[in-house]
């Protein structure tokens, strides 16, 4: 497979150019979140912190299902940037069934129960994610390549 | 006088003002922000924010982060302004000199302490070498 799809509140930060990026051998960037591609202040900065000779490239979800759609097969490793739950489900929901996500950072918020040091959920992201879960997404949590990942049907206690 | 705010992941940023402070005494208007694993964008934001507010004396502030593209930079940079330069790459020297020139104007400052920062990382032992000294 060489489509890797990843939640992550913070989207292209340190862990992802140092740690995923060579991990993954990732060639192409792609975030899929409907603010990102109309904030230049934002777009420069990732452009910026993405070594020149990876590609990024950030769209709307509906614009993003096609594009990934068209990428199934491509034989370079893209990683795929979600923002939060709602954008993954949106962007499955949208036409693009992806079948592995991976969980890497979800940040604190009152009423949300801790389940690894950096990945926080409300109830209604875990609703979201039985929800994918059931659909026949493998999900695991693992904010860093060298952490064991670990099965969210564990964590939710999920058969 | 510049107000300087360090950002940067887990504790480094105490820890820098703790080694600037032992070699140059105490700071006035200064603060630093650590970015937790956890933290939301809106807490990291309200952190920075609270920062430069107790540091900004009128010049201006420059926020000092570790990483460019990094999340204490990517969260600082959302806060660019005229008054708020933000410098990427802190390391010891660049902090000392900015706490030794900050009643320059911001802009000025912000140069000087990167070309600072840069200039003090040195190959130190290829260089004693080739001064005969080893």
């Amino acid at each position: 497979m060489s489509i890797f799809y990843r939640i992550d509140n913070r989207l292209v930060h340190g862990q992802i150019i140092s740690t995923w990026m060579p991990h993954l051998r990732i060639r192409h960037f792609v975030i899929a979140n409907d603010a990102v591609p109309e904030n230049s202040l934002r777009m420069t900065m990732f452009r910026m912190a993405i070594p020149t000779e990876h590609d990024f490239t950030a769209l709307s979800i509906k614009n993003a299902a096609p594009f990934l759609n068209a990428h199934r097969n491509s034989t370079e490793s893209m990683l795929v940037l979600l923002e939060s739950i709602s954008d993954a489900e949106a962007l499955f929901d949208a036409g693009h069934p992806f079948p592995s996500l991976n969980i890497g950072n979800i940040h604190h918020a009152s009423g949300k129960d801790q389940i690894t040091n950096a990945v926080f959920l409300n109830h209604n992201e875990q609703t979201k994610l039985r929800s994918l879960l059931d659909r026949g997404v493998s999900i695991n949590i693992q904010t860093l390549p060298n952490e064991t990942p670990t099965d969210l049907r564990r964590v939710l206690g999920v058969q | 006088m510049i107000g300087v705010v360090v950002c940067t992941h887990s504790n480094l940023a105490p820890a820098l003002m703790d080694a600037a402070t032992m070699i140059l005494g105490p700071f006035e208007n200064s603060a630093s922000v650590m970015v937790q694993p956890g933290d939301s964008g809106e807490k990291i934001v309200d952190d920075l924010t609270t920062a430069i507010k107790s540091v900004e004396r009128g010049s201006g502030t420059i926020v000092l982060c570790d990483m460019f593209g990094g999340t204490p930079s990517n969260v600082s940079l959302s806060l660019l302004s005229q008054d708020i330069e933000v410098v990427t790459g802190v390391n010891l020297p660049m902090l000392l000199k900015l706490f030794t020139c900050r009643d320059k104007a911001l802009s000025d400052v912000a140069k000087l302490i990167q070309s600072h920062g840069r200039d003090n990382i040195l190959v130190a032992g290829a260089m004693m070498r080739a001064s005969g000294n080893t």
